[in-house]
C-alpha cells in the first residue's frame, strides 16, 4: 500500500496469481467490462504472440473520494506458463493482497499444488509469511464435468481460513464476489496504517 | 495510452532491470535504465520505493549531464516523500469514520453503469 498524501491517493495493489490457463487474465477482462468505464483505465496486456500472459496484465480502478482519500486499486495477473517464474516473483512483490485462481479440473491438481508452493516461497522471499497476507482462493472453471468442489480442491491444497469462491470466469460467475473479498481483506488489514 | 497504463509499463521496465540484476548478483541501491533514441533519449529511476521518475530529454542534450540531472530530480522527490512518508493518517486528514462500509458501497457502485 502506497498513500501519496499530495493526491490524498491510497494505492492498493492486488495479484492475480494462478498456474498457467487457470483464468487470471479471464478474471480481469470480467472485471474490466463489468465495470464502468469511468471508474477505470484500460486493460494493459503483455502478450506473447500464442495469446498467453508474458508479463503481467494490468489496470487500475477508481472508487471516488472515502474518508478524505481517492483509494486506486491497482490489478495485476501473472504470467502462468511454468518459465515465467521470475517474472511472476516481480509481480508479486509489494501486494496488498493476493486471488489464487486454481483450476478446478481434477486433472490440475499438481499445477495447483506447485503454484501455490511456489507463490507462499515468493512471499516468504519478501518477508511475507503466509498467514500475514491478505488471500482469497477462486476455484474457477467450475462448469467442467471433472471439476472439484471448492471445499474439496480448498483442502486438497491445504488452504486453511481465506475466504474461497467457486467461479467460472468465462461467464463472470464469481468474478465480482472475489474481488469484493480480497479488497475487503485488504482494507480490514491495511486500515490500522491509515491511522 | 493513459498515464496510468503507461506508469505500470515504466515501473516493470524498471522493476525487470532491478530483478535481472538482483539474480547476477549486481543489484545496488539506486537504478537507472537509459533508452536511447534517435531524436531523444528516456531515462527510467526509481526515486524511493515507491516512486519511478521518467525523463525525456532530446538527444542534443549531453547524456552525462541528464543523468546527472536525474540524479538530483531523484534526490529531492526522495527527500519531500520520505518527509510526508513520517506524517500520520491523522496529521494529513483521514477520516476513518465508516472508513470500511464507504469502501464497500464504493465497491458496489463500481458495477453500476
Amino acid at each position: 500500500m502506497y498513500i501519496n498524501w499530495q493526491s490524498r491517493e491510497l494505492n492498493i495493489k492486488i495479484v492475480y496469481y494462478g498456474p498457467v490457463l487457470s483464468g487470471k487474465t479471464t478474471n480481469l477482462e470480467q472485471i474490466h467490462a463489468g465495470v464502468n468505464p469511468k471508474r477505470r483505465t484500460e486493460l494493459v496486456s503483455l502478450k506473447t504472440h500464442e495469446d498467453s500472459t508474458l508479463f503481467f496484465d494490468f489496470m487500475q480502478l477508481e472508487l471516488g473520494k472515502i474518508g478524505g482519500l481517492s483509494p486506486k486499486i491497482h490489478l495485476y495477473t501473472v504470467p502462468g506458463k511454468a518459465y515465467y517464474e521470475s517474472s511472476r516473483r516481480l509481480v508479486l512483490r509489494g501486494a496488498d493482497g493476493v486471488v489464487f485462481v486454481a483450476d478446478s479440473s481434477e486433472d490440475r491438481l499438481k499445477s495447483n499444488l506447485q503454484s501455490w508452493r511456489k507463490m507462499k516461497e515468493h512471499l516468504s522471499s519478501f518477508g511475507v509469511a503466509y498467514g500475514n497476507i491478505p488471500l482469497v482462493l477462486q476455484c474457477n472453471k467450475q462448469d467442467l464435468p471433472n471439476s472439484l468442489d471448492p471445499v474439496i480442491l480448498k483442502k486438497l491444497l491445504r488452504v486453511e481460513g481465506y475466504p474461497t469462491f467457486g467461479a467460472v470466469a468465462i461467464a463472470s460467475l464469481g468474478v465480482a464476489e472475489t474481488f469484493k473479498a480480497i479488497m475487503q481483506s485488504v482494507v480490514n488489514h491495511v486500515q490500522h496504517q491509515l491511522v | 495510452m493513459n498515464l496510468v497504463s503507461r506508469g505500470a509499463l515504466i515501473s516493470s521496465d524498471l522493476a525487470a532491470s532491478q530483478e535481472i540484476a538482483r539474480v547476477t548478483g549486481e543489484y545496488q541501491n539506486h537504478h537507472m535504465i537509459l533508452h536511447e533514441g534517435k531524436t531523444s533519449h528516456t531515462f527510467i529511476s526509481g526515486a524511493g520505493p515507491h516512486l519511478v521518475l521518467f525523463v525525456k530529454v532530446l538527444s542534443e542534450i549531453p547524456l552525462g549531464w541528464s543523468r546527472k540531472y536525474v540524479r538530483e530530480a531523484v534526490s529531492k522527490i526522495e527527500e519531500i516523500i520520505g518527509a510526508r512518508a513520517k506524517r500520520s493518517g491523522k496529521e494529513m486528514g483521514f477520516d476513518k469514520n465508516g472508513f470500511q462500509d464507504k469502501l464497500d458501497h464504493a465497491l458496489e457502485d463500481l458495477w453500476s453503469k
